[in-house]
């Protein structure tokens, strides 16, 4: 073996394997080059320094501290981690950090706060309903109000000296016309109303057009002296009729019930 | 049992929310990351750092880990490998190499004689030092193939680079730890009668 072929074969040896190394090619290199052999004896000696550090360091390892906290990372790190292999006291003390007495108090103010809001908006709706129906001129027609209890009594009459007894309040509209006379109103959903009355035999009494009647409607039925209809009647004799009367008031249709 | 079973077995239970599997796996592998750390930084601290940065770094990461690339344990290598560069750039102002060896002179194992346990401590002292004045990528060859036992396969596969650039590197390290070696009176004996290698 040459000095070229004893480099190259130990060039692909690592320290430990030229100190373990039993290769009588190699061996016998050594005995006959004393350059090669004090080259090997430096690598053993070298792997045998290196050897002792790391015999020296070998139970060198890391504290319990780094094992918790890396345990603790690891169960963040998983959302997926079993709940139930956590001890019952870990659950709770999880838990407990949405059932705290903060939480309570928080939640409770913000319920009377949304209760409060709530009832100042119902409140102030139905005023502004009130009003708005209150200030509303009547126009061609005689002023009717609307009570929306079922107890209310009209004070209008649509002749003089004979006031109209309100019978009955429907909150619901005509069969078949509940979409065309509803509370939001548009332009187009206006136009089925007059199919709609008619459908219900409902006289229209005025001209419906998106901008008279773009608003909420509600059927009274009540009592109307007989003469309304039919002048050569008794006015005495009643007569049971079902109004549509929009939200300014006036009345959009009517529908004898009862002769 | 979960000591029968390999490292890819135990990240994969892991990654299945295994805790035990976790565990397991840390008490097998902290050690080497450890001693990595502590060899290439000698700094009991960072290479605490380190170990507590890899294995969170793989329970957060631990699903983009491909065994078909590289062994698990070189892939913790690896991963130690960059956070002890970012520690060492980070504490190089603040402590530039402290003296390892006499900052874990309690550390070290000592047994037997008096005498030759000083004698030995001595020379591990100087022989972590001669590692540690070795330039970084010189460094992590020596630590990994020589104080680790890593295979040259496995060093490369953690320092991202060819078979063939380890084998050099290495090569050009143990002849600068020799040379450092040679000066030291604790080594001296041991290292002496160096000479240049004959390629005639």
């Amino acid at each position: 073996m040459t000095c070229r072929e004893f480099a190259k074969q130990t060039e692909g040896l690592t320290l430990a394997d030229i100190v373990r190394s039993a290769d009588q090619e190699l061996s016998g290199h050594e005995r006959e080059c004393a350059s090669c052999a004090s080259w090997l004896q430096q690598q053993r000696s070298l792997a045998g320094a290196l050897q002792t550090l790391q015999s020296d360091t070998a139970m060198l390892q890391a504290g319990a501290s780094v094992e918790h906290a890396v345990v603790r990372a690891f169960r963040h790190a998983q959302p997926s981690a079993p709940l139930e292999k956590l001890r019952p006291h870990i659950l709770a003390l999880r838990w407990s950090r949405y059932f705290g007495w903060g939480t309570y108090a928080a939640a409770a103010t913000a319920l009377a706060v949304a209760l409060g809001l709530g009832a100042w908006f119902w409140q102030h709706s139905e005023n502004t309903a009130k009003q708005s129906a209150q200030h509303k001129p009547a126009v061609d027609q005689p002023t009717t109000s609307v009570q929306d209890t079922q107890t209310a009594e009209s004070q209008q009459s649509p002749l003089p000296g004979e006031p109209p007894r309100v019978v009955q309040v429907h909150q619901s509209r005509p069969k078949g016309a509940s979409h065309a006379i509803t509370n939001t109103q548009s332009a187009s959903s206006i136009q089925p109303l007059a199919q709609a009355v008619q459908a219900q035999d409902y006289v229209p009494l005025m001209l419906c057009d998106p901008l008279s009647c773009s608003g909420d409607e509600q059927v009274v039925r009540m009592e109307l002296p007989a003469s309304v209809v039919d002048a050569s009647r008794d006015s005495s004799e009643p007569l049971v009729a079902d109004v549509v009367l929009g939200e300014d008031g006036l009345v959009r249709a009517i529908r004898i019930v009862q002769q | 049992m979960l000591t029968e079973r390999t490292d890819e077995q135990l990240l994969a239970l892991a990654m299945g929310g295994d805790e035990d599997a976790f565990t397991a796996l840390y008490r097998r592998r902290q050690g080497p990351v450890y001693r990595f750390a502590l060899h290439m930084s000698g700094s009991a601290q960072l290479a605490e750092e380190v170990t507590q940065d890899v294995f969170v770094f793989l329970a957060q990461r631990g699903r983009d880990f491909d065994a078909s690339r590289a062994p698990l344990g070189a892939y913790l290598f690896g991963v130690a490998r960059n956070y002890v560069r970012r520690g060492m750039e980070r504490s190089f102002s603040e402590s530039q190499h402290t003296s390892p060896a006499e900052e874990h002179a309690d550390s070290l194992v000592a047994d037997g004689d008096a005498v030759e346990d000083i004698a030995r401590r001595q020379a591990s002292s100087a022989i972590w030092k001669a590692v540690l004045s070795l330039p970084e990528h010189y460094r992590e060859v020596v630590v990994l193939c020589d104080l680790q036992e890593s295979s040259y396969a496995d060093a490369a596969a953690a320092i991202g680079c060819a078979i063939g650039t380890v084998r050099s590197r290495l090569h050009r390290a143990h002849e600068m730890l020799a040379k450092k070696l040679r000066n030291s009176a604790a080594v001296a004996p041991a290292i002496s009668g160096l000479a240049a290698r004959c390629v005639s």
